[in-house]
């Protein structure tokens, strides 16, 4: 049980309905590969609870698919988000969520990189190595408990 | 020059993290995810001559199997696990070929708070250096009996270490790490080891270290005494940063006060994304690297190992580079020590492949 809340007092934006531009000519044709595009990686996280709000990361602004970029050519998805305050020390809690999503959700082939958006953490450069090394997040997918509070937070993101 | 694959190796049902050959150049070593070993010779048959998974070491360890090494004696393979100890197995019978190899587990070496991340081997077998996510890297000593003892804990990284390794021709440990350093430990006696310097090594993380092979067993001339007369202390590093680099010292006499390593030369521009593993071919004039951008590089010193009076770092080339070598990460690369021309590597797509590099 959490006792003190890291920010009790997070401000709620409204979310957006309607994201995706109108489907172009590509998007009908059954010829052309799908390719993932920013608001596809966005549907994935976009409902992910926050470890200790009743709210989502979208609702925190702490995901925004302006903050989101994919290189289908590349197989690049770089997935940058904004703690609500400096001093977060979820941080890298809500990392490790978002990079257990986007692994469960999409083609192996991406290469994911997921950072706080730049200025938005006093720890930044610790937050992302941490949350980029790849040993690391192995050990800490091995870690029942901790794989418990992801799966805790990602259980209520499948978005009907 | 040029890498052309002669085989996968399909086994593990998840990433593959090391690959390590039996001093016998016949017997690959390979762990993984799945929490197991592998171990794959070639196998002569009236079909004609294949690779193939001979043994399957399992049900020693609860997490990941992050890396293996032999003992130079070729008995005894060492393997570091998450699950925060180090497994020791046992060679209890092989034929000439290496196709029959038979191996039991011996014993589990506790002592470290979490995750295990390398093994390796003093080049005499007596010591067994492993380290871990809990910053400090311990030395094992080995018995006649292989028994093992814990002969010293070192501390001093600040961050986890990633890996270790022994001087080929003395006392001398390296170890890298998650601080952006590599540690350089001398045997002080009394099964003692100080920290003799710290490589400021890279941008960040050093995710493996390695020393140059010294004059192989095969030279006509070569004995142990010449050998670490001659020999030219020498790294290759690789890191987060995407850089591969060379370092030498300039004597062969390591201890406190005396020449220090000193970096001859970085390789940017080849990986895009973190190198995770470097192997130094058995004569020294080959470099392979494995990194995060599904690639193999190989680099070359352009006067080849035998010219005397060149030996400096400087100069190293690329001489070929293996673009999509698998369909994911390379997290390691080993060149067989027996087969100059012979190269494994496996990766996060569970697969291992073996590779013949032709000039």
């Amino acid at each position: 049980e959490m006792t003190e809340l890291i920010n009790p007092n997070p401000v709620i934006y409204q979310t957006l309905s309607v994201l995706r531009p109108e489907g172009s000519a590509e998007e009908w044709d059954d010829g052309v590969q799908d390719e993932i595009d920013a608001f596809e990686v966005f549907e994935h996280i976009r409902g992910i609870h926050d470890p200790e709000h009743p709210h989502t990361l979208e609702e925190l602004k702490v995901v925004q698919h302006t903050l989101l970029y994919v290189d289908n050519k590349a197989s690049i998805i770089d997935v940058q988000f904004t703690p609500t305050i400096p001093h977060c020390s979820m941080s890298t809690l809500i990392g490790l969520c978002i990079r257990v999503k986007l692994l469960r959700s999409l083609p192996s082939r991406f290469k994911l990189r997921v950072r706080v958006s730049p200025g938005s953490h006093a720890q930044e450069a610790e937050v992302n190595k941490q949350l980029n090394d790849k040993e690391r997040v192995a050990a800490a997918l091995e870690n029942k408990h901790l794989i418990d509070v992801v799966d805790k937070c990602l259980a209520a993101s499948v978005r009907e | 020059m040029s890498l052309v694959k002669i085989c996968d190796l399909r086994g593990h049902g998840e990433s593959v993290w090391c690959v390590a050959w039996h001093p016998s150049g016949s017997v690959l070593a390979s762990c993984s995810g799945d929490k197991s070993i592998r171990l794959w010779a070639r196998s002569t048959s009236s079909a004609g001559s294949q690779w193939a998974c001979i043994a399957v070491l399992d049900d020693s360890h609860s997490r990941t199997i992050r890396s293996v090494a032999w003992s130079p004696d070729g008995r005894l393979l060492a393997c570091a696990s998450f699950d925060s100890t180090v497994g020791i197995w046992r060679r209890v019978f092989h034929n000439e070929d290496g196709h029959e190899f038979e191996m039991e587990h011996a014993t589990t070496l506790e002592g470290h708070e979490h995750e295990v991340k390398s093994v390796a081997w003093s080049m005499d077998g007596s010591y067994l250096a492993a380290c871990s996510r809990d910053k400090s890297v311990s030395v094992w000593e080995r018995d006649d009996a292989d028994d093992f003892e814990c002969a010293s804990m070192l501390f001093g990284h600040s961050q986890d270490v990633k890996h270790v390794a022994w001087s080929p021709v003395d006392l001398v440990l390296v170890s890298a790490s998650y601080d952006d350093t590599v540690r350089v430990w001398v045997e002080e006696g009394g099964h003692d080891f100080a920290v003799d310097q710290v490589i400021q090594a890279h941008a960040s993380t050093v995710w493996d270290v390695a020393f140059k092979p010294a004059a192989h067993e095969d030279d006509a001339d070569a004995d142990a005494d010449a050998a670490a007369v001659q020999y030219t202390p020498t790294l290759a590093t690789c890191s987060d940063d995407c850089t591969v680099k060379i370092w030498e010292r300039s004597s062969s006499k390591l201890g406190f006060g005396k020449a220090q390593f000193r970096c001859v030369c970085t390789l940017s521009g080849f990986h895009d994304r973190p190198v995770y593993s470097v192997s130094w071919s058995r004569d020294g004039d080959k470099l392979a690297s494995g990194g995060g951008d599904d690639s193999i590089c190989v680099f070359k010193r352009p006067d080849g190992p035998q010219s005397q009076g060149n030996d400096s770092g400087e100069g190293w080339y690329l001489d070929h580079r293996q673009a999509r070598a698998h369909n994911s990460d390379v997290n390691c690369v080993a060149w067989n020590p027996k087969n100059a021309s012979l190269l494994a590597s496996c990766s996060d797509d569970a697969m291992i492949s073996l590779w013949r590099y032709e000039p």
